[in-house]
């Protein structure tokens, strides 16, 4: 019995220093943003796999789709193709956009479309996690937890709340990297998109961003 | 006898000549049924890309338009039977009163004309179906055009 009391003792004296540690390293909402920050601008490349789901109530469906992303900081260039149910790719590169569906290729120049840009840099940025800590599009929300780091972003400009009511960015504390980018419309409507399989920092060939 | 196997016979031409001949529908026709499409807009210099998801619901066909990242840019409502379409949810940067008059006439153009498959001009816009595959209105006087491409698995 004493033995069993000694062991008890023991394992809280571990136990309770360990619970402390935690709590005194729960970081704050600045610490978040700034982590967040520093791991977006170190971030040179991304790759790795999507589930998308969009509800559309007015067709009574829920939409999933999956694909691949890849992500190249120098010269802002994305990759964005959808697998299944169907074969689409969409390639932002700097000024550049190709989308290809089957034989179908078609190439744009977004230097005359602001509204297309800004769309393509906010999902950019929203897959990122960049430029958080300096936005003044957006009034950001911190929500820190132990399993993941809740970003809320409302927009405060009226450009861009006809296209969301809110963000919710979910980021993997161990890796800062976002996990869950939840676009919620106005009416209600959300498209959910999960990253998973993410690499960081490898070298992606050139031709996965070619725009032909 | 001979009159029954007359009737069979002809039943059966009836169902093999459905089944090839006739070109297949571009758009959902049976209730339920869905489709997917790529779509392009080009109004001058002005380009627009997408997806075009389109849903036959109590005989109508329901479709919603959106970016490549789910951002919805409007909604519609095409009655067949009327002829008529709806347009609900525009982003505000479309809801302007000629943009919604325009892509309006032209949807209602592209659903009701657009099944067949058969080139045709019909109120200024040129309508045909492209042989990589898109269905493709063209304003004849005004430089904008619309295309719908079939996203297959």
């Amino acid at each position: 019995m004493k033995t069993t009391l000694i062991l008890i003792a023991a394992s809280l004296a571990v136990l309770l220093p360990a619970r402390n540690r935690i709590v005194a390293q729960t970081p704050t909402p600045a610490e978040v943003i700034a982590s967040i920050d520093r791991s977006a601008t170190a971030l040179r490349s991304l790759q790795g796999d999507f589930v998308q789901t969009k509800e559309l109530s007015l067709l009574q469906e829920r939409m999933v789709s999956r694909g691949v992303i890849y992500y190249r900081q120098a010269g802002g260039a994305l990759r964005w193709e959808y697998l299944t149910p169907y074969r689409y790719t969409f390639i932002l590169n700097g000024e550049r956009v190709m989308m290809r569906s089957g034989d179908r290729t078609d190439v744009i120049e977004t230097a005359e479309n602001r509204v297309f840009r800004e769309i393509a840099r906010l999902m950019m940025n929203s897959l990122t996690g960049r430029s958080l800590a300096t936005t003044s599009d957006f009034e950001v929300h911190v929500i820190v937890e132990p399993e993941r780091w809740v970003v809320e972003l409302t927009p405060r400009r009226r450009e861009m709340e006809q296209f969301f009511a809110r963000i919710r960015l979910s980021y993997d504390p161990s890796r800062q990297l976002v996990s869950r980018v939840e676009l919620i419309e106005r009416s209600g409507d959300r498209t959910t998109i999960e990253l998973k399989n993410l690499k960081t920092n490898q070298t992606i060939d050139e031709g996965v961003f070619a725009v032909d | 006898m001979r009159e029954f196997l007359l009737s069979i016979s002809l039943l059966l031409w009836s169902v093999v000549a459905r089944a090839s001949g006739g070109p297949e529908s571009f758009f959902p026709k049976d209730e339920a049924q869905r489709a997917e499409y790529a779509v392009t807009m080009d109004f001058g210099r002005v380009h627009l890309s997408g997806i075009c998801v389109m849903k036959r619901i109590g005989g109508e066909l329901v479709g919603t338009l959106m970016n490549e990242f789910g951002v919805r840019a409007f909604d519609f409502r095409y009655d067949p039977h009327r002829g008529t379409l709806k347009l609900s949810n525009l982003l505000a940067l479309l809801d302007r009163w000629y943009i919604r008059k325009t892509l309006r006439r032209d949807l209602q153009l592209l659903l009701r004309y657009g099944d067949d498959g058969v080139p045709r001009t019909i109120r200024g816009r040129r309508l045909e179906r492209r042989t990589d595959g898109p269905l493709v209105l063209t304003h004849l006087r005004r430089d904008l055009k619309i295309g719908f491409s079939p996203l297959n698995p």
